[in-house]
């Protein structure tokens, strides 16, 4: 940080796990370094202070070196270079950064904050250390405790992806842990990625003697491997150039589990193993014994977390901002403050494809609802790079992994020997609200819904048969555990069928398929992964409806229906969703208002609750045609784009509710709130162009990293501002290629005449091609990429044309090699590429409509105010 | 003086107003740090007594929440939209810095255009020639050889050919990036 003044300060170093060539973004990341010498850190110290003064930068500035590695590992070949000083400097960012936001979680120094405030010319000297409250923001943090963040990758959703790490990020998001030894904040860090079940002790199957050593998301669990295979530090770091010190470290910890695997479990070794950060389910695993078991041990022996707060000046002053980790010492310095009532808010852990910012946002809220409500929020996460783990946004934080066994710990630890305070699972997505069983089975009180309610609206069983008793329709379908049962199941409900794995949620390997060969297909690989059972449901071909809604166990309030662009089929968080709907019947709207209210109330929801439903007329002539899809007993991430579009706080509504509450008492009543006189879009936004190897189509699996919203008071205009906010607008006299499947070429045709109609020049491939000169429109025919040029993949890559449209053949990718070419050139050059007539009929309808859109404050759209 | 400072005797008024661009939708690379960051920055600017203004494209943050800032946008990030907000609010000034490359390459385009000129809205934080150090490879090195810190060898190359060359001179294994 540098002001006004030239009063420059060093807020924090942090060091790279991964050498040189892997980007910071996806590198693990250790602070305070641990490998550098005092002479090393000096030296590097007073380069960045020379850089930024010469820059001139006001505010905060992220510096980033290569520094020589040690001699006996790599040899150095910088020694031609005319300074002769053993560093590299690689780069600068004049702003405040990802590095920043991690450097301002890791020491407590809030750094956009002085930052901004530095922008507006006060000094250092002059602005308060909002955590001590006495110092102010000229002193350097100082750390008594070690950080480990590492990078949480997609690879878990994009099984094909090219899994290398270099100088491209592939990280969607990020995890923080705290401890006061590096062993034990990198344990946490690995327990709260919540990649799959994968823990320390996680190995693949295909490493057999030599696991990989090169970049990869795995490389850590890779070097774990190695040392147990008998392979020393020194090897190791010759061949991936990881400094020996940690691979030291890691030796640490296979040492532990050696002893775990051969020695008696006695208290001194179990507190040893602790220290390291062996969850317990690792111990258990390890010991022989069952995770409830080493608890339960604990607790005898008295093996318990002490936490520490993070003060930034190592203890020199008090401070007053409680934020707090654990740790395997003495002087637990968060006591529980038992005269206040006390809430806990389960955070969502790190930003992944399928739980994003949105629920992020939902845990700021309940805090800050908690708080109006006079009820002292306590907020978990694990997340470094968020609004919620700021230092002022809860009353206490608890920086720890979101797994049973970290937030049993806090919750005993904020009983203080008596009753925990309830937790709020329904915000923080999947993450909390998987928390719900594990927590009602150790008695600890719940918040909200209750374990029950949420246990019947996952488990397909029991949720059928609430249904069923409500006379409420769903696609029809059943469980299947063998081939022959799948054909019996699809045949009896006629395909198209959708087929899921029964225990994934969020859309994950979902797919649909059309015919028997496709079923035998899903159902092999589906075995092969392992999956017990398949679902496998009727596809019915409509538009997709969400709804949000808040119950207080006798009234239910639908803040708005979202109506989606695309068909079923499209995973909801890919769809562009309209509120308010466009093409809903009033039969369909009071039907949904009607099945959300009875099914609220019949699960016993208390808080929020969200439903997709799809309307297929066809599929039911004797009444409104509207069906059940999914049903999530949770805040969905819906929740922000709703509560700002129709100005209903949602998030406070749901809390004040679990605080006693009714929706009365806040001044709203049941059924569906007034419409508000304006049209908001929400559009996906993709990441496809980092992701070498994914494809880009739209299907049951989502892909999106991000969402915009377009907002306006006509439709047309809505769509086109969405449009261009995510990079998908269409100008007229863009010249568009089509590749189309052949069962989605006559529904096209509209298409094809608008984008004539607006002065698109149009290009495709043969089968299409043929289909639009059918039409009496002319088009540039392109050959396929085997056969000579300019083929498909050149007018892409030559910039020919604009955009692409382009539809896959049965609803699948694979089948057509072409088609992945043309989606990944497309996204490579950054051109729109539709996979779904739907949006893609979206996007042409609002380049035909006029060309004006207004710019507003959100809130005189809501107040129906035109410009 | 070094390059980019201010004079330390220039008067610096306090903005009355303050213009907050955040970073629009996440994606890899520009996630919720941003978020986090634009949230403080509002905070700090109410703190100050400083009308914010911001402009975001993602619904889903914390920072286009109501009472965040003093008006909220949810809009496309463009230079005409932001045009568009800026002749209607009038800020004295824009704070670039805290919406990731996506508000600092708007800051940028809106400066290149002629529009903060037009309007007379000053830039924060960073001046666009420190921007302009720090984010062009070409005048960050020869910064560093000026001031006598070392960088990695490098060519900035636009043909096949001069690729080759370049690497005869650095050697592999190599960083690319574009410039």
């Amino acid at each position: 940080m540098r002001d006004a003044n030239d009063t420059c300060i060093i807020i924090c170093n942090m060091e790279n796990l991964d050498p040189m060539g892997v980007h910071t973004g996806d590198s693990i990341v250790v602070a305070p370094s641990q490998t550098l010498s005092d002479r090393d850190h000096q030296m590097l110290r007073n380069s960045a202070l020379k850089i930024i003064r010469a820059l001139g930068i006001e505010g905060g500035c992220n510096v980033q070196f290569a520094l020589a590695p040690r001699p006996d590992v790599v040899a150095w070949d910088g020694s031609d270079d005319a300074t002769c000083l053993p560093y590299h400097v690689i780069e600068v960012n004049p702003r405040v950064s990802r590095s920043s936001a991690l450097a301002s979680k890791a020491t407590g120094y809030p750094i956009a904050r002085v930052a901004a405030k530095i922008a507006i010319g006060k000094s250092l000297h002059e602005i308060q250390n909002s955590v001590t409250e006495r110092t102010t923001a000229a002193f350097e943090p100082a750390l008594d405790y070690t950080v480990v963040k590492i990078p949480r990758w997609p690879f878990d959703k994009f099984a094909a992806g090219d899994r290398h790490l270099g100088t491209q990020m592939k990280a969607t998001g990020e995890v923080m842990a705290i401890d006061r030894t590096f062993e034990g904040a990198l344990q946490k860090a690995i327990r709260s990625l919540e990649f799959g079940q994968r823990s320390i002790l996680w190995e693949s199957p295909d490493w057999g003697d030599h696991p990989p050593l090169d970049a990869t998301d795995e490389r850590i669990w890779a070097l774990i491997a190695s040392l147990r295979r008998g392979r020393t530090p020194m090897e190791i770091a010759h061949d991936c150039g990881v400094d020996p010190w940690f691979l030291e470290r890691f030796a640490r910890i296979v040492a532990m589990e050696r002893r775990l695997l051969a020695e008696d479990l006695t208290p001194t070794l179990l507190c040893a193993a602790k220290r390291l950060g062996f969850a317990d389910r690792d111990i258990a695993t390890l010991a022989d014994r069952l995770p409830e078991q080493v608890r339960a041990l604990r607790d005898e022996w008295g093996i318990r977390p002490a936490y520490k707060m993070v003060d930034t000046c190592a203890a020199e002053f008090d401070a007053v901002t409680p934020y707090f980790y654990s740790t395997y010492e003495e002087e637990n310095e968060a006591l529980p403050n038992l005269d206040r009532e006390r809430m806990l808010v389960v955070g969502s852990g790190p930003i992944r494809i399928g739980q994003g910012i949105e629920f992020d946002y939902c845990s700021v809220r309940a805090a800050r609802a908690l708080q109006d409500a006079g009820v002292m929020s306590i907020l978990a996460n694990s997340n470094p790079e968020t609004a919620s783990t700021d230092f002022d946004t809860s009353d206490r934080l608890y920086f720890e992994p979101l797994d049973e066994e970290s937030v049993r710990d806090l919750l005993e630890n904020e009983a203080g020997g008596g009753e925990a305070p309830p937790s709020i699972v329904q915000f923080g997505g999947q993450t909390a609200v998987n928390m719900a069983g594990p927590l009602h089975a150790a008695a600890l009180p719940i918040a909200g819904s209750s374990a029950d309610t949420i246990d019947l609206a996952e488990d397909r069983g029991r949720f059928e048969a609430i249904l069923s008793s409500l006379d409420i329709p769903q696609p029809p379908g059943a469980g299947v555990r063998t081939l022959e049962d799948a054909f019996t199941t699809a045949a009896a409900i006629r395909y198209p069928v959708l087929v899921r794995p029964s225990y994934v949620l969020g859309g994950r390997a979902m797919e649909v398929v059309h015919d028997e060969s496709e079923l035998r297909r899903y159902f092999g690989a589906a075995l092969a992964e392992g999956t017990g059972a398949v679902l496998i449901d009727k596809y019915l071909d409509g538009p997709e409806v969400e709804v949000d809604a808040i119950c207080d166990g006798n009234a239910v309030l639908i803040p708005g229906i979202m109506e989606h662009i695309e068909r079923a089929g499209v995973h909801s968080g890919d769809s562009m969703a309209v509120y308010p709907p466009q093409r809903l019947t009033a039969e369909q709207r009071d039907a949904i208002i009607d099945y959300t209210t009875r099914m609220a109330l019949a699960l016993g929801v208390r808080g929020l609750m969200n439903v997709q439903f799809v309307i297929a007329p066809s599929a039911q002539p004797d009444g409104p045609g509207v069906f059940v899809i999914e049903v999530n007993p949770r805040s969905s991430r819906t929740v922000p784009f709703l509560s700002k579009v129709t100005g209903v706080p949602m998030v406070q509504l749901a809390v004040n509710i679990m605080l006693g509450k009714s929706l009365k008492d806040q001044g709203y009543e049941g059924g569906l709130w007034p419409e508000r006189d304006l049209v908001a879009v929400k559009a996906p936004v993709f990441s496809m162009a980092k992701l070498i190897g994914v494809d880009t189509f739209l299907g049951p699996e989502m892909k999106s990293t991000g969402e915009v919203m377009g907002i306006d008071h006509t439709f047309d205009a809505a769509v086109r501002k969405a449009m261009i906010a995510s990079d998908l607008e269409v100008r007229p006299g863009t010249p568009v290629l089509l590749s189309l499947a052949r069962q989605t070429k006559d529904e096209a045709t509209p298409l094809v005449h608008l984008l004539h109609a607006a002065g698109c020049p149009l290009y495709a491939t043969e089968g299409t091609a043929a289909m639009i000169r059918g039409l009496g429109i002319p088009v540039t025919e392109v050959t396929k990429i085997l056969e000579g040029h300019p083929n498909v993949v050149d007018v892409i890559r030559d910039g020919s044309v604009g955009a692409v449209i382009n539809t896959i053949e049965g609803g699948r990718a694979e089948v057509r090699r072409d088609g992945f070419h043309i989606r990944r050139n497309a996204t490579e050059m950054r051109i729109p590429c539709f996979t779904s007539l739907d949006t893609a009929r979206a996007a042409i309808e609002a380049l035909a409509a006029p060309d004006d859109y207004s710019v507003q404050p959100l809130i005189e759209y809501r107040d129906g105010m035109t410009s | 003086m070094p390059a980019g400072s201010s004079p330390a005797s220039a008067p610096f008024e306090k903005p009355r107003s303050v213009l907050i661009i955040g970073s629009g939708p996440i994606v890899i690379g520009q996630a919720a740090e941003f978020d986090y960051a634009g949230t403080q920055a509002c905070k700090a600017m109410r703190e100050e007594g400083i009308r914010s203004i911001l402009v975001n494209s993602n619904p889903a943050t914390i920072m286009t929440d109501e009472g965040v800032a003093d008006v909220t946008y949810i809009e496309p990030l463009t230079v005409d939209v932001v045009e568009r907000i800026i002749a209607r609010e009038r800020p004295d000034a824009l704070l670039p810095t805290l919406g990731g490359q996506t508000g600092l390459n708007l800051a940028m385009e809106l400066a290149e255009a002629g529009i903060l000129d037009k309007y007379n809205v000053r830039m924060l934080g960073s001046t666009i020639r420190t921007i302009k150090l720090a984010e062009d490879r070409q005048l960050f090195r020869d910064l560093l050889t000026e001031i006598g810190e070392p960088t990695p060898k490098s060519a900035i190359v636009e043909t096949f050919e001069d690729a080759q060359a370049a690497l005869d001179e650095i050697g592999l294994p190599a960083v690319i990036r574009p410039a």
